[in-house]
């Protein structure tokens, strides 16, 4: 499984789309990643998922950015 | 021992309360927003739980618009502080708490704005009069620490709204013992401490802000997030975060919401209710004793035979903890006309018995008899 990385930022906003998610059915876990700014906190799950992902989470007017796949 | 001393905070605290605050301490010891390892997710877990329980709670939907802090004041002093300007004009009730009497003139000062005192006996009337061109922030407490006297948060809302006026409310005598609607009211910013009508332990408070936009930085310090950046990051709760939060107190209001929801509002004001008034009735009963009772929870009342200092001792000899002076609200006691000797205050709560005002009968009867 490919993972994908969506930072977001603030933890609790991550939490928030986290749960989000979890409504929609998509599994994801928070991690913290190091970024330009010297660290935010991200959502990382199934690149499958990525698209169906980021709807749910810019419906709920939380801005991220897709910045890695591994 | 009887305790009528609820409004400085609750006692005793419900089991369940108790029991959580043991258990973050022992399961969730990480530090919240600051890694992602196990310990750290699962106080920041609680803590989420927390922000949407209060959301739902007051009838808001952003819980990232909530901001912890260490209590009611701090978050009164952050909602203040951050929107007062130059040029600003600022009505507060003459109910008011130090905690928001302070602030206003400090920060009025500081900024080169002004300030004005509106009465409470009629709100409405009293702030029209009152209003110029420039006033921008209207603060009012929900329920008067002093008296219990009940502000329409509802109406003055309606007017803050209409006047495009930014409205904050001290909840911290209503909340977990009236319905607060924070949409519904057009609340700006609603401050409440954890430890008293909500039934959390000391050491927490929160403000629930609809928005951040146009508010000043608050205090500066960690935030986990950002890290590079000297300034604090411009998204909530982080920008007004700064520093470790107190995840055992969080997790506390959080199962004190819990608590309240499951008992319910109605019948803890019912309770309350019943309370304040039997003990009026007995306090209007004596010769020579002011009774200032205009809501649930909260009375006050002098004897003229003798200082409130000397009731207060008389009342703790026979089991009975109160409050005597001027509550930190010189304001309210001004209003009252109880300035400056204050009051004795009972404060009532979920937790006390009928059965405690026939104590409360025989403490009066050695006030009644000088």
């Amino acid at each position: 499984m490919k993972s994908c990385t969506m930072t977001i930022g603030s933890q609790t906003h991550s939490q928030k789309a986290k749960k989000a998610l979890a409504k929609a059915k998509i599994s994801s876990h928070i991690i913290k990643i190091e970024s330009e700014e010297g660290c935010s906190f991200a959502l990382s799950l199934d690149c499958r998922e990525f698209m169906r992902a980021a709807a749910v989470i810019r419906n709920i007017g939380i801005d991220f950015q897709a910045t890695e796949s591994i | 021992m009887i305790y009528f001393d609820n409004a400085a905070t609750s006692y005793p605290k419900p089991r369940a309360v108790i029991r959580e605050t043991v258990r973050t301490i022992k399961k969730c010891g990480g530090n919240p927003g600051r890694g992602s390892h196990i310990l750290s997710m699962r106080a920041a877990d609680k803590i989420y739980e927390c922000r949407e329980l209060l959301c739902d709670f007051f009838s808001f939907d952003k819980p990232e618009n909530v901001i912890f802090t260490p209590n009611a004041t701090y978050a009164l002093n952050l909602a203040i502080k951050t929107k007062i300007k130059k040029g600003s004009h600022v009505l507060i009730s003459d109910m008011e708490h130090n905690s928001v009497l302070r602030p206003v003139s400090a920060a009025c000062e500081d900024a080169g704005a002004e300030y004005g005192v509106f009465t409470t006996l009629s709100p409405l009337s009293s702030i029209k009069r009152k209003l110029r061109d420039n006033t921008d922030i209207i603060i009012c407490n929900h329920v008067s620490n002093v008296s219990a006297r009940k502000q329409d948060i509802a109406e003055i809302g309606r007017l803050c709204r209409e006047r495009g006026i930014y409205f904050i409310v001290d909840a911290s005598q209503s909340a977990g013992h009236t319905e607060i609607d924070m949409t519904g009211c057009n609340i700006n910013a609603l401050c409440a401490p954890a430890h008293k009508g909500l039934m959390g332990i000391q050491g927490a408070g929160f403000v629930i802000l609809n928005s951040a936009d146009g508010l000043d930085e608050f205090m500066q310090g960690g935030s986990g997030v950002n890290s590079s950046s000297v300034k604090m990051p411009v998204f909530l709760p982080d920008r007004y975060e700064a520093g470790t939060l107190f995840t055992p107190a969080i997790a506390a209001l959080g199962r004190g919401v819990s608590f309240v929801k499951s008992i319910g509002l109605s019948e803890i004001e019912w309770q309350e209710r019943i309370l304040t008034e039997k003990a009026a009735e007995m306090l209007k009963s004596i010769d020579k004793v002011r009774v200032f009772s205009e809501g649930v929870g909260t009375l006050s009342f002098v004897s003229e035979k003798m200082p409130v200092s000397k009731v207060a001792e008389i009342l703790m000899k026979n089991g009975i903890c109160c409050r005597a002076g001027l509550h930190c609200a010189p304001l309210a006691h001004k209003a009252l006309g109880t300035y400056p000797t204050g009051s004795v205050r009972l404060s009532f709560g979920y937790f006390n018995k009928h059965r405690e005002l026939n104590v409360l009968w025989q403490a009066l009867k050695e006030i009644k008899n000088g």
